[in-house]
């Protein structure tokens, strides 16, 4: 039975379970309310973190002038710059071999390339923490740049792979037959063909590696404070409206990036 | 213009070695169990300048043969020579090979132009020679206007007319042609086949063409060979391969026709004199004398078949059904002995047989038209 004027409602379909935009909002607000205030803070004129007295970009201005955040964001740029275009190099080569060739253990190969992404990365970090040390490796941002090409490897090596398998496999036959040896086809047409995967799984890896704090944290030694750990540390000692300026920067660079890699994956199932 | 029947010049002739030379070529793929004969002990001659087609259902080993060719696939066993050289150590960049592919698999970043010159610029030939080839190939498949085109900005028939173009260029040895015509429609399909053969009589490229598509083989090739099963069943001209069928699968796969078994003739019958069961004796030209006891079946086309009253020199019939098609009338026949067969008369009003269902007629057959076929 219906009442005129009211449509019956469909069970199934989640719009029209009671409540349902209520707690929708809840979930929005849970998630993105602490981020927001951080982000509003850190405009804040007073001292004191959570008091509000006006707009101010004294806070910006202060932690450009702070040597410390400098050296720490150029370390982070550093290590995230090298060890993503090392780990796509290698990301890029394991996928071509993959995609293309047939070889006994391949299913193994591939599910122990992807691994690391479901491993707590305490256990590697320790891991590779003990193995540098027994090995008499000198801390710093060498071995920080080592570990973090490691994890980013399986981020890098994902989008490529998709990619990759979405390839006609005809093409790198017909680049053959029209008398390309192996690596000028690579270069001439596998390459070109993959390359929104490649600079999607780039991006990628360069956020992890911006982002990370418990790899860095352990295989960190003098000299190589990245963001994250100054910022652990400055937290340690009481939150600044400082450390709010820096957050945003780094929620902005992130942001930008992420939007940057969604847009290639998109150009790339075109 | 009956394309399909010239008659290819003996390789002898020319006084060059075949274009394609393959032995005893065996393909398996997978191991153990699993294991499929993909090509089972093939051997096949390809004479120079011949359009040559690969005929048979798909699963039958055609494509397999042609990538062995190409070098993608090496074989299990065997040798291929092409014009007199063993290339099957030659991977397939070092092989002056090209390949037409089903799905054409052009390059999706690159123009038109940019295909076609991808194999000259791999075999590094200087620029402004690249660029004449280029302009030529563009004007052979008269896409002059598409060059600056990407790819994806091209219909299907002119993805066809740049993948012939790409395969051209290079200007090889022998082209190589995967099903290219499969994915076009019924009337494109028409005009590329005229446009192909055009290609191969301008270019004097020796074609290799794959397909399961029998009128396409019929119409365009110097010679066919029907496969089946990994097994090259028989090679001849379109012509000897309608006319005289020598399988049961060849005589089956390409048109209609009917099969009728047959017994040897008294001790008294000369030889190419062949006897249905309740029926009556019927004659083969160049038929193969049955031995002593043993049956055989004839294979007769529809079209071949006269019908007539019941006269001295027919055989017995009785007519089942008579099915109207237009330009021509199928009639459906049963002889004394049960077999059904198929006679096409053409309609024209002159000659409209005056049969209805359940008559019993008389039929007749050249000897000419007869073939006797080896059950395989």
């Amino acid at each position: 039975m219906s009442l005129p004027g009211f449509k019956k409602p469909y069970k199934g379909d989640a719009r029209h379970w009671p409540g349902i935009f209520i707690a929708t909002a809840c979930f929005f607000a849970y998630v993105y309310m602490p981020i927001i205030i951080l982000i509003i803070l850190s405009f804040n004129e007073n001292r004191t973190v959570t008091v509000w007295t006006g707009f101010s970009l004294e806070w910006y201005a202060l932690a450009f002038e702070n040597r410390d955040i400098i050296r720490a964001a150029t370390n982070s740029l550093i290590i995230a710059s090298i060890s993503s275009i090392s780990a796509t190099i290698l990301a890029t080569l394991a996928a071509t071999r993959m995609a293309t060739d047939k070889f006994n253990g391949k299913t193994a190969f591939n599910a122990m390339i992807s691994l690391p992404i479901t491993v707590p990365e305490i256990v590697p970090a320790v891991a590779t923490l003990m193995f540098f040390a027994s090995v008499g490796f000198t801390f710093g941002l060498g071995t920080v740049i080592i570990g973090h090409t490691i994890f980013c490897l399986p981020f890098a090596y994902l989008p490529i792979r998709a990619r990759l398998e979405g390839m006609d496999p005809r093409m790198a036959e017909a680049a053959a037959d029209l008398y390309a040896n192996p690596i000028r086809a690579f270069y001439r047409v596998t390459l070109p063909q993959i390359l929104p995967g490649v600079l999607s799984g780039l991006i990628l890896a360069f956020i992890i590696s911006l982002d990370d704090f418990v790899t860095t944290f352990f295989l960190g030694g003098a000299g190589s404070t990245t963001l994250p750990i100054y910022i652990f540390g400055l937290v340690r000692t009481g939150v600044t409206p400082e450390v709010n300026a820096i957050s945003s920067l780094m929620l902005l660079l992130s942001l930008v990036l992420v939007s940057l890699s969604l847009f290639l994956g998109r150009e790339q199932s075109r | 213009m009956i394309i399909g029947d010239a008659v290819s010049e003996p390789a002898s002739s020319t006084g060059k070695p075949d274009a394609i030379a393959a032995t005893s070529l065996i393909k398996v793929f997978g191991a153990g169990d699993s294991a499929f004969k993909a090509l089972d002990n093939v051997s096949i001659n390809i004479r120079q300048n011949e359009f040559f087609t690969l005929l048979g259902p798909s699963g039958c080993g055609k494509t397999t043969l042609l990538r062995l060719i190409a070098g993608f696939e090496q074989p299990t066993s065997g040798t291929i020579l092409l014009n007199g050289e063993n290339i099957i150590d030659l991977p397939p960049f070092k092989r002056p090979v090209n390949t037409v592919f089903q799905n054409y698999a052009l390059f999706p970043h690159m123009t038109v132009a940019q295909n076609i010159s991808f194999g000259l610029e791999m075999q590094n030939r200087p620029k402004a020679e690249t660029k004449t080839i280029v302009d030529e190939m563009l004007s052979l498949v008269r896409m002059e206007s598409m060059a600056g085109r990407r790819i994806t900005e091209i219909s299907g028939g002119q993805q066809q007319r740049v993948a012939l173009a790409r395969a051209l260029a290079p200007k090889p040895k022998l082209l190589l042609l995967d099903e290219p015509l499969s994915a076009l429609d019924l009337q494109l399909r028409k005009d590329m086949q005229l446009e192909l053969k055009r290609l191969q009589l301008e270019t004097g490229i020796t074609f290799i063409f794959v397909t399961h598509d029998q009128e396409e083989a019929l119409t365009m090739s110097d010679r066919i060979a029907v496969m089946d099963k990994g097994q090259i069943l028989q090679v001849g001209t379109p012509r000897d391969i309608y006319d005289r069928p020598q399988h049961r699968f060849v005589a089956g796969f390409i048109g209609e026709i009917n099969l009728v078994q047959a017994g040897p003739s008294g001790s008294a019958g000369e030889p190419g004199e062949y006897t249905i069961d309740q029926t009556g004796h019927i004659r083969v030209q160049e038929g193969k004398a049955a031995q002593q006891g043993q049956s055989v079946t004839l294979a007769i086309r529809p079209e071949c078949i006269s019908l007539s009253l019941p006269a001295e020199g027919t055989l017995p019939g009785t007519i089942s059904t008579i099915v109207y098609h237009g330009t021509d009338t199928i009639y459906h026949y049963t002889l004394p002995n049960g077999t059904a067969m198929r006679a096409r008369c053409q309609n024209s009003t002159m000659t409209t047989l005056p049969f209805v269902a359940g008559d019993a007629i008389g039929w007749s057959v050249d000897s000419r038209s007869v073939s006797v076929l080896e059950d395989k």
